[in-house]
């Protein structure tokens, strides 16, 4: 069954890259989704049917620490699974973003495996396309 | 510090650069000062001591990587996108540093992104510098601190 993806980057390069990853991964998404940061997340959140949140920690207006805060205190929206995708590693921003119910996390550079295995890890193995997510070749 | 910084910061920006861009840099320190730098990435360490690291680099070699972390052709690659990229490797090379040197007192500012026009746009004397080419385009990184 194809999932609803929101991807949350203040980055449009980094949002298309992550989109493009996502969908060379053979990952069965219906909708793309895209904000610039948590506010506008939230939004989207509210107004649309998603499943699935790829989000930045490092972001202007809301960052994804405070983007995360907000889900969790939303009955319906906490529900919906959140990875984090940052620049940064340390242990505690890490555990932080754990700890406000980030389901996985996946640093900055990436791999467009990591991408793979992370979301996969998150969503379940039979919303990927067996014969899909070769990325032997790629260059983003 | 400073040294340590200089280690650090080259490592990011080599694992950056080859894990999302597969760009190798090399020739290492062999850059001239008569470059024209074009395209101008910052990004700020705030911590006991205010570290501003800066990328310098040439539009042709800016177009190359945008186009292909994009996935366009070079003419395709809007200037926005050129600059936003370029914000966003610093932001990458700045947020794996302050990871790399663990310190838990450093936060990352905002990066920012500006076209530059010529030699003059540079100090090289103000501050560290780690210099090396990709793609034989010049490239050239400076860290200040401050306080």
């Amino acid at each position: 069954m194809a999932f609803n993806l929101l991807i949350v980057d203040d980055s449009s390069s980094m949002r298309s890259m992550i989109r493009k990853t996502v969908e060379m991964s053979g990952f069965d998404v219906g909708e793309y989704f895209e904000s610039a940061n948590g506010a506008e997340a939230l939004e989207s959140l509210r107004s649309n049917w998603i499943d699935v949140v790829l989000s930045d920690l490092h972001m202007p207006i809301m960052d994804g620490l405070s983007f995360l805060k907000e889900v969790q205190s939303d009955e319906l929206l906490k529900t919906i699974p959140v990875v984090v995708i940052t620049t940064e590693g340390r242990e505690q921003k890490v555990e932080e973003a754990l700890n406000l119910g980030a389901r996985a996390y996946i640093r900055k550079p990436f791999t467009p495996e990591q991408v793979r295995n992370t979301l996969t890890q998150v969503i379940g193995a039979e919303n990927v396309a067996s014969d899909q997510g070769e990325f032997d070749g790629c260059d983003f | 510090m400073l040294q340590a910084i200089r280690e650090s910061l080259t490592d990011v920006i080599f694992n950056v650069l080859e894990t999302m861009f597969f760009a190798v840099p090399e020739k290492l320190g062999e850059i001239g000062s008569d470059e024209a730098w074009e395209v101008e990435a910052v990004i700020s360490l705030d911590g006991v001591r205010k570290t501003d690291i800066r990328l310098l680099t040439t539009k042709d070699l800016a177009l190359s990587l945008a186009a292909n972390f994009l996935g366009k052709e070079m003419e395709e690659v809007s200037d926005t996108e050129l600059l936003d990229l370029a914000k966003e490797i610093a932001n990458m090379i700045g947020g794996n540093l302050v990871t790399k040197l663990g310190d838990e007192e450093i936060s990352l500012g905002l990066p920012d992104s500006r076209y530059i026009q010529g030699v003059g746009a540079i100090d090289a004397d103000s501050g560290q510098i780690i210099s090396f080419h990709i793609e034989d385009e010049p490239v050239m990184v400076t860290w200040t601190q401050a306080g």
